[in-house]
C-alpha cells in the first residue's frame, strides 16, 4: 500500500501542514526528520547551508545546494503562482494546471514525461499551495540535463488534446472526492477556511470548488499557463550533487533561451472586511463517530510581518499546543483527562498571511462544551501570565535543532529554499532562521500570541455526527 | 485519434531519450557503494555499523522477533500498549519529565509493536550521544509503566476503536483479513474488552518476554567510530538476559478467492482493495516480482494500471499493486478509489488489465524500463542518512547479506522476461484475487 501516498500529485489542506514542517521546521520533528548532516562543518550548528544563487538574462532566479554524499540531484522548478491567483470562478485551475504540466509538449507526448524520468531511474512529481506551483524531479546527476531539457521545453511550449483535458479533469474531480468530500474532517475545514478568508483568495480550496472544477475550460486554462509559466516567474532550485559552476552552463542552455512573459501581472490579491466577530460552524456526517473541536485564527505571516515577528508566533504556538509538553496538550489531556487530543499549531508560510489552528478531540462521554471552555481557560491563562523561561527555552532550541536536523536531506533543503523565495523571503532570512528563533524574547512571543489569538478574529468548527444519532 | 497522435509523438520523442541511453548504460555499471561494517560490542553483542563522521548525528535501530501476533488472546494489543508506555517515563522521569528530558536533548528514542516484532529507534545528535545511550538505557531497561499514562493510553484507543468503525481503509482490511484468513491472529482486531483487559502486570510479561539477545539485531548510522558504537551497545543492551526465540504463530492457510465483497458507508466515493496469494522475501522469485509488479502496478505514473484506469479513463486519481509481506503470509495487495457511479467500470478495467497480464505477460522492453527504474532509483533511497538506516535495517532484518546493499542492483539487472513471465504466471491471475468495495457502489451485485 505504499504506492498511495507517492503518487500524489498536489499539496492540499491537510498535506499543506506537511508542507510547512519542511518549509519551517517544525516543533518537536526531530522524531520525524531523524539525521543531519554537517556538510559545512565550522558553520554555526544553527545555520542552515547558504546556497550559491545567480539569474539568467532572462529573470529566471537559479538556487544551487551542493550535497555530494550521493551522486544524486533533485531538481524544482518553482513558479510564482497558485490557487490565490486565479480569476474568480475559475478555481482550481492552478491545481488543474499542475496535472497537465504531464500532459506533452511538441517533442515529448501526453504521459511521456514521467515515462522517460522513470526510464532513466528518476522520480517526478508536482504539487501546488496557495502561493506557488512546483515540479520536482529527483535522479542520478548524469540525468540532469535531460530534465532540464524537459522542464524547459514544458514551461513554455505545452500540448496537450481536448479529450485529454477533459479526461484530467475526471481525474481530478476524483482527486477532490478522495481529498475531501470522502473526508467530514477536510470538509468542515474547507468551510472554516471559507469563513476566516470570506473574501481574500485563501478562503478558497486549492483543488477548487468541485462545481467549478467541472466548468473549467481550454480557453482560460491556456491564459493562466502563457501569463505565468514563465521564466521571470520561477525559480530554478536544484540540490545535490552539482555546484552553481557546474550547472551555469546548463542552466544558460535550456532556461537562458526562454521567452520571458512581458508585463508580468501584480500578484495583488483583494483583503477582506474588518472581522465582525467570533464566527462558528457546525457540520455533522453520518461517518463522524467521534466529534471533535477545531478553531483557526488570522496571523501574520513571514511574508507579511515585521522583525521577529512570524519567529515570534512559531515559538508562541508551539508552547501553547505543540506536542506533548504543551500547555493544550498537558492541561486536557493529562490533567484534566477530557480529551484523547489536544494542540495548536501555526502556518506562519503564506505569502499573504498566516493562522493559527487549534484542535481538540473529546475523551468519551466529554461534550464538545466542556472541551471548548477548557481550551479557552487555557488559552486565556497562557494570555494572562505568558510562557516560563523553561518552556521558552525548550520550544526554541527543539525547533532551532529541527532545522538542523533538517539538513539531511537534499529534498527538504530544497523544497524549503524553493517555498520560502516563492512566499517572499530572502536567503539571508531563511539560514538566519534558527539563530532568529534563538533571539525571540518572552516579550515578544507574549505580544504575538496576544495579537493573534483574538476570538473576533477566528472560527471555531465543531463536528458531529447527525442529531438522531447522537 | 489519440492512439495515431501518441505513436507518430513517440517517434518525434525518441531522440531525447536515445541521446541518453548510453550514459544510462555506463551509470548502471557505477555501483554507488555504502560501506556497511559488522562489528561485535565488548560485551559480544553484534551490531550493522555505516561510519560516517562528516555528519554530527548518530542514528540507531534495533528489532527483536516477536510481536502482537504471539500475545495472549485475552489481552489483545497488550503488545503494543507496552511498546508505547516506553516513550512514558523511565527511571527517575515520569511521563512530563521524560518527554521534557527529550526535547532538552533535542533527541528521539521510541519503541513500537508490530505483527512480528519489535523495532526501536533513535536519533542524537553526536554532541549529546552520552545522554542519548543513557535515554535509550533508561526506556529499555527501566520503563516505569506508571498508571496515570496507561489509562490515558487507554482512552485514546479506545476512541480509535470508535472512529474506525466508518474508516474505508480499516473496514476494507478487516472484510479482506476475514475473507482470506479468518481464524489467523493476523484477522485479529483490537476490542474495548480487550483493552480493558491490559494490565501493568501484563506489560511487564510481554517486557520480559520479548526482550532479550536472542533475536536483537541492530543498525548505527552516522558520527560514531566502530569503538564507540560497540560501547554505546554494550551500555543500552548488554542487560538483556540471552533468552530464546520467541514461539512461532502458525502460517496463514490462505481461503479462495470470494465472490466481490460489499461494505456499505455513507461516501461519494469508494475504495477497492484487492489481494491475491503472494510470495515471501526469500523466494527466489521475490527480484523478478519486483519487476513484474512495477510493471503492472507498481511506483510509478507509467504503470499499465495507471496508465488504463487514470490515464485513458480518468477513472482514479491513483492505483496502484505491490507486495505485502508478514512473517507468516504473503500477499500481492492493491488498492484504487473511485466515485460511487464508477466502482463497476473500475473493477472491469482493472481485472482485465490483469488477465491481459497473466495471459499475455510483459514485454522486453517494459522489463529493461522496469530494470532502469528500479535499478537507477535506488540511489535516491540513499542520499541521506536517514534513509541508509533505513534501508540497512531493513535487509538486516530481512536476513539478508551484510553486502546486499551493493549487489541488489546487480540481482534486479539479472532479471530475465522469462523470470518475469514465470512469476506473472505465478501470482497475477485475477481469479486468485478477492476483491472488496467500501463505500456505496452502484451498478453492483454483491454476492454476501
Amino acid at each position: 500500500m505504499k504506492n498511495d501516498v507517492s503518487i500524489l500529485r498536489v499539496l492540499q489542506s491537510a498535506l499543506l501542514q506537511v508542507a510547512r514542517f519542511v518549509l519551517r521546521p517544525a516543533p518537536k520533528a526531530g522524531v520525524a526528520l531523524v539525521l543531519a548532516l554537517a556538510l559545512f562543518t565550522g558553520a554555526d550548528a544553527q545555520e542552515l547551508p547558504r546556497p550559491e544563487t545567480f539569474t539568467l538574462s532572462n529573470g529566471m532566479q537559479v538556487v544551487v545546494i551542493t550535497d555530494r554524499r550521493a551522486p544524486v540531484v533533485t531538481h524544482m522548478v518553482w513558479y510564482r503562482v497558485g490557487s490565490a491567483d486565479e480569476a474568480r470562478g475559475h478555481s482550481g485551475i492552478a491545481h488543474f494546471f499542475e496535472h497537465l504540466m504531464f500532459k506533452g509538449t511538441r517533442e515529448i507526448p501526453p504521459g511521456e514525461y514521467s515515462r522517460i524520468v522513470a526510464r532513466n531511474g528518476g522520480d517526478d512529481n508536482a504539487f501546488t499551495s496557495w502561493d506557488y506551483t512546483a515540479y520536482h524531479v529527483r535522479i542520478a546527476r548524469d540525468r540532469l540535463e535531460l530534465i532540464m531539457r524537459m522542464e524547459a521545453d514544458r514551461m513554455r511550449n505545452l500540448r496537450y488534446t481536448d479529450e485529454t483535458f477533459l479526461s484530467e479533469r475526471d481525474v481530478i474531480v476524483e482527486e477532490r472526492r478522495q481529498r475531501i468530500d470522502n473526508s467530514p474532517g477536510a470538509v468542515l475545514g474547507e468551510r472554516m477556511r471559507a469563513m476566516l478568508w470570506p473574501h481574500h483568495p485563501y478562503g478558497t480550496p486549492i483543488i477548487g470548488w468541485l462545481h467549478e472544477i467541472q466548468s473549467l475550460d481550454r480557453a482560460s486554462a491556456q491564459a493562466f499557463y502563457e501569463t505565468w509559466y514563465a521564466p521571470n516567474n520561477a525559480i530554478l532550485v536544484i540540490a545535490g550533487d552539482i555546484t552553481a559552476e557546474e550547472l551555469r552552463p546548463l542552466a544558460q542552455r535550456y532556461y537562458g533561451r526562454l521567452r520571458p512573459t512581458r508585463d508580468l501581472p501584480e500578484r495583488t490579491w483583494v483583503s477582506d472586511p474588518p472581522n465582525v466577530g467570533p464566527m462558528r460552524v457546525t457540520h455533522r456526517d453520518e461517518k463522524v463517530r467521534q466529534p471533535s473541536l477545531s478553531r483557526i485564527y488570522r496571523a501574520i505571516s513571514y511574508g507579511t510581518d515585521e522583525g521577529r515577528q512570524a519567529h515570534a508566533l512559531d515559538v508562541a504556538i508551539d508552547i501553547l499546543g505543540g506536542g506533548e509538553t504543551s500547555r493544550l496538550y498537558r492541561a486536557l489531556v493529562e490533567d484534566q483527562r477530557i480529551a484523547v487530543s489536544a494542540g495548536a499549531g501555526a502556518n506562519t508560510s503564506g505569502l499573504g498571511g498566516g493562522s493559527v489552528s487549534v484542535y481538540a478531540t473529546p475523551a468519551e462521554g466529554v461534550t464538545l462544551e466542556q472541551v471548548e471552555a477548557a481550551v479557552d481557560a487555557v488559552i486565556a491563562a497562557y494570555l494572562r501570565d505568558g510562557p516560563t523561561d523553561a518552556e521558552l527555552a525548550r520550544s526554541k532550541s527543539s525547533l532551532a535543532a529541527a532545522a538542523v536536523y533538517s539538513r539531511d536531506s537534499q529534498e527538504s533543503l530544497a523544497n524549503m529554499y524553493g517555498a520560502s523565495l516563492a512566499q517572499g523571503e530572502s536567503i539571508d532570512d531563511i539560514v538566519n532562521w534558527g539563530n532568529d528563533i534563538q533571539a525571540v524574547t518572552r516579550d515578544e512571543a507574549i505580544t504575538m500570541a496576544r495579537q493573534t489569538l483574538d476570538i473576533n478574529a477566528s472560527v471555531t468548527g465543531w463536528l458531529l455526527p447527525p442529531e438522531e444519532a447522537q | 485519434m489519440r492512439a495515431l497522435m501518441l505513436a507518430l509523438a513517440l517517434t518525434l520523442a525518441t531522440p531525447i531519450d536515445a541521446a541518453f541511453a548510453q550514459r544510462a548504460e555506463q551509470q548502471q555499471r557505477q555501483s554507488f557503494g555504502v560501506d556497511v561494517e559488522r562489528i561485535v560490542s565488548p560485551g559480544g553483542i553484534e551490531a550493522w555499523l555505516v561510519s560516517d563522521s562528516t555528519v554530527p548525528i548518530i542514528v540507531m535501530r534495533a528489532y527483536w522477533r516477536g510481536g502482537s501476533a504471539i500475545e495472549d488472546a485475552n489481552m489483545i494489543g497488550v503488545t503494543g500498549v507496552m511498546t508505547d508506555m516506553m516513550g512514558e517515563g523511565a527511571g527517575p522521569y515520569d511521563a512530563n519529565a521524560w518527554k521534557e528530558r527529550l526535547e532538552e536533548l533535542n533527541m528521539s528514542v521510541g519503541f513500537s509493536a508490530g505483527w512480528d516484532g519489535l523495532g526501536m529507534g533513535l536519533t542524537t545528535l553526536s554532541e549529546n550521544a552520552d545522554a542519548a545511550f543513557e535515554m535509550a538505557r533508561l526506556s529499555l531497561h527501566e520503563p516505569r509503566f506508571d498508571a496515570a499514562p496507561l489509562e490515558r493510553i487507554k482512552r485514546q484507543i479506545m476512541v480509535g476503536i470508535r472512529a474506525r468503525e466508518t474508516n474505508p481503509g480499516y473496514l476494507a482490511n478487516e472484510a479482506l483479513d476475514n475473507a482470506l484468513y479468518p481464524n489467523h491472529v493476523y484477522a485479529r482486531r483490537t476490542s474495548r474488552e480487550g483493552v480493558n483487559a491490559i494490565t501493568i502486570a501484563g506489560m511487564r510479561e510481554r517486557h520480559r518476554a520479548l526482550f532479550n539477545r536472542a533475536t536483537l539485531r541492530i543498525t548505527i548510522v552516522g558520527d560514531i567510530d566502530a569503538a564507540a558504537a560497540g560501547a554505546a551497545v554494550d551500555r543500552i543492551f548488554s542487560a538483556l538476559p540471552q533468552g530464546s526465540a520467541p514461539p512461532e504463530p502458525a502460517d496463514a492457510s490462505f481461503n479462495p478467492p470470494t465472490p466481490l465483497i460489499v461494505r456499505d458507508l455513507p461516501q461519494p466515493q469508494s475504495l477497492i482493495l484487492f489481494a491475491g496469494p503472494g510470495i515471501q522475501d526469500e523466494d527466489p522469485d521475490w527480484i523478478p516480482l519486483a519487476v513484474a509488479n512495477y510493471i503492472l502496478g507498481g511506483g510509478g505514473f507509467s504503470s499499465r494500471l495507471m496508465t488504463e484506469v487514470r490515464e485513458n479513463r480518468g477513472l482514479v486519481y491513483g492505483i496502484g499493486v505491490g507486495p505485502s509481506v508478514r512473517e507468516h503470509v504473503a500477499m500481492i495487495r492493491g488498492s484504487a478509489q473511485t466515485e460511487n457511479g464508477n466502482v463497476a467500470e473500475a473493477l472491469e478495467v482493472t481485472r482485465a488489465e490483469m488477465r491481459r497480464f497473466y495471459e499475455q505477460g510483459a514485454t522486453q522492453a517494459e522489463v529493461n524500463d522496469a530494470i532502469t527504474y528500479l535499478t537507477g532509483s535506488f540511489a535516491l533511497d540513499l542520499d541521506s542518512n536517514s534513509k541508509i538506516a533505513s534501508v540497512v535495517h531493513g535487509y538486516q532484518v530481512a536476513g539478508r547479506s551484510i553486502d546486499y546493499i551493493n549487489r541488489r542492483n546487480d540481482l534486479i539487472r539479472a532479471v530475465t522476461l522469462a523470470d518475469v513471465n514465470r512469476v506473472i504466471r505465478r501470482l497475477y491471475n485475477p481469479d486468485d484475487y478477492t476483491f472488496v468495495v467500501v463505500g456505496q457502489p452502484e451498478g453492483l451485485a454483491p454476492a454476501n
